[in-house]
């Protein structure tokens, strides 16, 4: 009976443990401006998940199961748009069928593509852990304040666009503060008011800096 | 310990002496400067352990430099012996959406690198190309993570029989 209880403990305690694991990647909009607006437009157009978990074994297949398809829509394009860049990330659970994709300068994907693979192995994330996406320097970028009109560039696989409707989450853009001044933009679900709150007090990665921040105050 | 991408090193070739004299060329990059905006040092990035040589004489077959010349064999030594090796902390070891050949051209010829894209689910290798040895973190930490694919990188150089982002 003891050994019982203690196994439940146990799994329970390892539950715990992987939901407090999951960490914060910043993104710098100054970096990849063309790829922030993807994941903009992906999660506050699109209802796209923030929190996200890595699933590298599956990557290839998520990757082909999207719009970009193979090879790639966008070659043959000129140098600002010549790489498919997606969101949810392809290197993800969330990632694959239904992913919203955008046609990017191949060599901002693939700065982001090396920011994320060295955020991966810098903070041990591995296949399973959580990690939440969030955006810095987004000033005058379109679909990372309100606007969600497509200005055409947006895609996703007509089935997929489709069956992706019943699920869609609606967010609220939040800004916060770091101990260093940046401003960080996040989404928080609007069926969650000042869930993200509790990020206050904790780090975040600056993906193009390769450094951890203090996220102190909220900005609004 | 982070999951690290596969240097296939020959068996024969002193593959000790060779691991050191190209893991230096590829860690030469001036990608990690990029992706850290210069506020941190090379070595302090999760790209710098990134690759990681595969020294096939203590494996468990032995592979050849004459060998190496078929990249589906690397393939095979892979997933037969590595996709299952794990950490003191019982994580996976290995990275297999990639792998990176020292072959013959590497070693006698421009000093390129060959890398491989692995198709996982299918087990097969589903692209290859050449790439400059300090321009090989570049491409494998994408390929690592499928967010960009070889062919790619092929249009990025013009269709040109080496990537070499330094060009």
């Amino acid at each position: 009976m003891l050994n019982k209880t203690s196994l439940l403990l146990a799994i329970c305690l390892l539950a715990a443990v992987s939901v407090v694991r999951s960490a914060t990647v910043t993104f710098d909009c100054a970096k990849v401006p063309n790829i922030c607006s993807n994941d903009c437009y992906a999660i506050q157009c699109k209802g796209k998940p923030t929190t996200l978990h890595r699933d590298s074994e599956n990557s290839s297949l998520h990757r082909t199961q999207n719009a970009c398809k193979s090879p790639n829509r966008c070659s043959g394009n000129p140098d600002d748009s010549n790489s498919c860049d997606e969101y949810p990330f392809a290197s993800s659970q969330e990632g694959g069928a239904g992913a919203v994709t955008r046609c990017v300068p191949a060599h901002e994907n693939s700065v982001q593509g090396g920011t994320l693979s060295s955020f991966y192995s810098a903070n041990s994330i591995v296949n399973g852990d959580a990690y939440t996406v969030a955006f810095t320097s987004t000033a005058g970028l379109q679909y990372c304040s309100s606007s969600c009109t497509n200005t055409g560039n947006e895609l996703i696989r007509k089935d997929d666009h489709l069956q992706s409707r019943p699920n869609f989450t609606q967010y609220n853009r939040r800004e916060f503060l770091t101990d260093e001044g940046h401003v960080i933009t996040m989404f928080e679900r609007v069926t969650e008011p000042r869930s993200l709150d509790s990020l206050i007090g904790t780090k975040t990665w600056l993906a193009h800096e390769e450094r951890e921040v203090t996220i102190v105050a909220s900005k609004d | 310990m982070p999951e690290s991408i596969p240097l296939y090193i020959p068996s024969d070739q002193d593959p000790e002496s060779i691991s050191e004299s190209i893991l230096n060329d590829i860690r030469s990059t001036d990608f990690l400067n990029e992706i850290t905006s210069g506020e941190e040092s090379p070595q302090e990035t999760g790209l710098w352990n990134l690759v990681q040589p595969v020294l096939s004489s203590s494996s468990s077959s032995s592979l050849t430099l004459s060998q190496f010349s078929n990249p589906s064999n690397l393939l095979h030594h892979a997933l037969q012996n590595l996709r299952q090796e794990t950490d003191q902390d019982g994580r996976k070891r290995w990275n297999l959406n990639g792998l990176i050949l020292v072959d013959q051209t590497s070693l006698q010829g421009d000093g390129s690198l060959l890398v491989l894209e692995v198709d996982l689910q299918k087990g097969e290798i589903k692209d290859q190309l050449r790439c400059a040895r300090r321009s090989v973190l570049e491409v494998i930490s994408n390929i690592s993570i499928s967010n960009m694919s070889l062919d790619e990188y092929r249009n990025m150089c013009g269709g040109a029989e080496v990537f070499d982002s330094g060009q």
